[in-house]
């Protein structure tokens, strides 16, 4: 009998994906996402990825406004066109890591690292504190950066960037 | 009013933009840099603003009195303090009508470049004019004065007897070795044989070299006196600030951060004295040289000075690059200490999932990443070295070939030649020296930079103008308190409470919910945000800090026990306390039998050094020091959750006659230790959500009930473990 209640425990510690079918993500009259989950309405909730730098497309977790987990989607791919573009648009106000384009500068400054970058056009600076723990470069030329006021951002490859960029990058990659 | 604006940086669809978040009495609108409005709210209806935080960027909403939510604006990281000094001031004002301004230096931007400013400084690097750093660095050594003039002095007479050394041989070559049977000693009048001529200038060198040594060492000695009396000072003023400052600015510091304050920053100060003394014995030299070489044969001097302005160009370049090179270097091995301090503290976890290999093959990976970073920095050592060292090298030749050519025709002696040559590597050494100077100097800048900033940082809990200093009697009151430890994210939301005088009152609830920051703002750890906290019936800030703290006892679930003995960890509380006083602490709080049972009983050592105490033996440790201080308001953070029951007993006991007669404010997960407390106070997202006797919270059945109900199952769970095993 004990046996077999901690298989029933263990079973429901599984992770266990919900079916895209069990969830209708709409927006209210006020733009927010909400979710109706087998039909019952939960209203507004938030999303969060389990796997943000590995795997941002897969792992979703959608919460209540209290952070309580209501579903766990395996996949944005499997739900259909509609739903998958408002779960994005959610996503895409919930995450913020824009793609720098082109590093134009580097400074160093009593320890500090000021750079300047370009994001789509737009020209931003951003500030670095430790270089060597900031800075994370992943397989394949992919970096990520963490500025000292917690913003994060990408360089998909550097190594498909402007000359300039990997030059200046160079001297950091460890 | 005056519109209260911050920048907001995000457009709904992800974009970054340049707008400003206005609020001007009636409405709240952000508008773009062209002018276009993409938000205006009227504030008649609007209930709270409220920051919803996302992963490097947040979103500002609008609650509305009726329960809507209206999305305001996006903003990145970089703009979420200003938005939360934008939020607290709309919500002053929705709550309370009035109007406050924004605190600019929360925003964490340089006001001119619009930069963000680096962790743990106030000021903006990237701006900072290094010279009036220097400035008062400079001034910190007037009291040093006198003695660095006496260095200068000895410096300059140590340059000259070095100095002299050339000459002397210019001396030896064209006189003594030019084949002349008698030769004429300089200062004095007659002619001697060389062999005599040979023998003085030996005894001669042999001194000036003597006497050379002797300046040398003591201007370092003299220097070093006055550098250890730097660091003194420095460690003393810096450790006496990091004392007095509040608990709100030493959260915002690692504790790395302020022990390199003032032991590294501080020692490299001083260290930075030796740099100075090096730099004055140098120029000196190089002036001196110079000089001497001007008034011999300007031409040649001009010749062995023509790579001097090339040198600080290339050698400058070197180092960046070097600089460069090893910083990967130290990166790298600093990544390789850590994979190696984890996999050898967590070596029991490694063995347990047999996971040897699979470790030895990580820590061969950084560790190969280490050897090839290295393998490339010396290959650029040796590539780039001997480029940046043969300017000084060009010079000499220089000298050389043209001192050869006028040796030749006649225009100059083969002694004159050689004074030039080892003149020229006089000068050329120091300049070499003096190019690395930036590199240590960036250094000595950020470290005076970092101690003055510690030195000048203000106290963030202000001390009152006339502080109080009357008997505190013992209630507690929180009145609308609002508190977060980061602006935006609010930890208490408007809290409500009344604690009576020598009440005790249990907090419980769930983790994260507020408990410990209610207790931090009793200790006046850090002030409220909006709202009043009384004790006593006034209000906490207007108490002597001091006298404060001298009237609250606290007993922390982990005990930190100073390097000391027994006697003096209890009489911590109280230094003057008798022996009498301290045994009578450690009856109370069941002590007293244990420690008699230590190896030299009150004198036992104990701390990093000393005996080790069992967690319980500690927490009466702790209890017996809040005994002895006799504190009229008493704070049991978690004292007993880390105790096996048995031991909890024995600490149970010894509370209970500690919180006699005292206002007691307890918070406990285990919630069976609370069940002395007159009243219970659950804590739930930041307010008090129910409040009563324990009796009182069982019948309303809400959150307290539940959890007993939780603790009751595991507990009953446990016990059928216990009975199955």
């Amino acid at each position: 009998m004990a046996v077999k209640e901690k298989q029933t425990e263990l079973d429901a510690l599984q992770a266990d994906f919900t079916a895209p079918s069990r969830c209708r993500f709409y927006q209210n009259a006020r733009g927010f996402l909400c979710l109706a989950l087998d039909g019952e309405d939960k209203n507004r909730v938030q999303l969060t990825r389990a796997l943000p730098i590995s795997d941002p497309e897969k792992y979703i977790a959608v919460t209540d406004m209290e952070s309580k987990e209501l579903a766990l989607l395996e996949s944005l791919a499997a739900l259909d066109d509609a739903q998958r573009a408002l779960v994005a648009a959610e996503l895409g106000m919930r995450y913020f890591c824009p793609k720098i384009t082109l590093v134009k500068s580097l400074k160093e400054k009593m320890g500090s690292y000021y750079f300047d970058v370009s994001i789509d056009g737009i020209a931003r600076a951003v500030t670095v504190h430790d270089i060597g723990k900031s800075m994370k470069q992943l397989e394949g030329g992919r970096i990520l950066l963490q500025d000292v006021d917690g913003n994060r951002y990408e360089i998909p490859d550097v190594f498909a960037l402007p000359g300039k960029t990997l030059r200046i990058l160079e001297p950091y990659l460890y | 009013m005056q519109t209260i604006t911050v920048p907001f940086d995000l457009l709904p669809s992800g974009r970054l933009c340049h707008g400003r978040l206005c609020w001007d009495g009636e409405r709240v609108y952000a508008a773009l840099a062209d002018g276009e409005e993409i938000f205006h709210q009227s504030l008649e209806a609007a209930d709270e603003l409220v920051q919803r935080s996302g992963y490097g960027c947040g979103r500002l909403e609008l609650k509305m009195k009726d329960g809507e939510e209206l999305s305001a604006v996006r903003y990145t990281m970089r703009n979420a303090a200003g938005i939360a000094e934008f939020c607290k001031a709309v919500n002053h004002y929705l709550k309370t009508g009035e109007v406050t301004a924004i605190d600019e230096k929360e925003l964490r931007h340089c006001p001119e470049c619009g930069r963000s400013l680096p962790p743990e400084t106030d000021h903006c690097l990237f701006c900072m004019d290094s010279r009036t750093i220097w400035k008062r660095g400079f001034s910190m050594l007037r009291p040093l004065h006198g003695l660095l003039a006496v260095t200068l002095l000895l410096i300059l007479c140590y340059d000259l007897t070095n100095l002299s050394l050339p000459m002397l041989s210019r001396w030896l070559l064209d006189n003594v070795l030019g084949g002349a049977e008698l030769v004429a000693l300089p200062l004095f009048s007659g002619a001697v044989r060389p062999q005599t001529a040979l023998l003085v200038f030996g005894i001669v060198t042999a001194a000036l070299y003597c006497v050379g040594q002797l300046l040398l060492g003591n201007s370092a000695r003299l220097l070093r006196r006055g550098k250890y009396q730097l660091q003194y000072d420095l460690q003393c003023a810096t450790y006496a600030k990091v004392q007095s400052l509040s608990q709100q600015s030493l959260a915002r510091r690692t504790s790395g951060d302020l022990l390199n304050r003032v032991t590294r920053d501080s020692r490299r100060l001083g260290d930075a004295a030796d740099y100075v003394r090096g730099f004055l014995e140098k120029a000196v030299l190089i002036l001196v040289a110079a000089a001497l070489m001007l008034v011999t044969n300007p031409l040649l001097t001009l010749v062995a000075l023509l790579p001097l302005p090339f040198i600080p160009v290339v050698v400058r370049r070197f180092w960046r690059r070097i600089r460069q090179v090893y910083h990967r270097l130290w990166v790298c091995s600093a990544r390789e200490t850590s994979a190696l301090h984890d996999i050898v503290k967590g070596i029991r976890v490694v063995k347990t999932f047999g996971a040897e290999e699979r470790e030895v093959r990580k820590f061969s990976a950084v560790s190969r990443r280490l050897m090839e970073v290295a393998i490339r920095a010396e290959r650029f050592w040796a590539l780039a070295g001997p480029p940046s060292r043969a300017m000084p090298a060009i010079g000499e030749l220089l000298v050389m070939a043209l001192g050869g050519y006028l040796v030749i025709k006649g225009r100059l002696t083969v002694g004159e030649l050689f004074q030039f040559t080892l003149y020229s590597a006089l000068i050329y050494e120091p300049i070499r020296w003096m190019t690395a100077l930036p590199r240590v100097l960036s250094g000595t800048g950020t470290s005076l930079l970092k101690i003055f900033e510690l030195l000048d940082e203000p106290e963030t809990i202000p001390a009152a103008k006339n502080p109080v200093r009357e008997p505190i009697t013992g209630g507690v009151e929180f009145e609308g308190v609002r508190f977060g430890y980061k602006p935006y994210e609010p930890v208490l939301k408007a809290v409500d409470l009344q604690i009576r005088p020598n009440e005790m009152l249990g907090l419980v609830g769930h983790s994260g919910a507020g408990k410990s920051t209610l207790i931090n703002l009793v200790m006046r750890l850090y002030d409220v945000n909006e709202g009043v906290l009384k004790i006593g019936g006034r209000d906490i800030r207007a108490y002597d800090y001091a006298y404060l703290r001298e009237h609250i006892g606290v007993v922390f679930q982990q005990t930190f026990l100073f390097s000391g003995t027994v006697f003096d960890n209890i009489a911590y509380a109280k230094p003057q306390a008798s022996p009498a006083e301290v045994m009578r602490a450690a009856r109370v709080a069941n002590a007293h039998d244990f420690i008699l049972r230590l190896p030299d009983g009150y004198n036992t050592l104990v701390g990093e050094d000393g005996h080790n105490l069992s967690g319980g033996e500690r927490q009466r440790l702790a209890i017996a020091r809040a005994v002895l201080k006799d504190p009229r308001i008493l704070i049991l953070d978690e004292a007993t959750s880390a105790l096996d029951p048995e031991t909890e007993n024995t600490i149970q006991e010894a509370l209970r006659r500690l919180v006699k007669g005292r206002t007691t404010i307890a918070i406990a997960h285990r919630l069976s230790t609370l069940r002395h407390a007159d009243r219970l106070a659950v804590i739930e997202k930041g307010r008090v959500a129910e409040l009563g006797s324990h009796r009182d919270l069982l019948e309303k059945k809400g959150i307290y009930y539940d959890l007993v109900m939780a603790q009751q199952q595991m507990a009953a769970g446990k016990k059928g473990e216990e009975r199955n095993f």
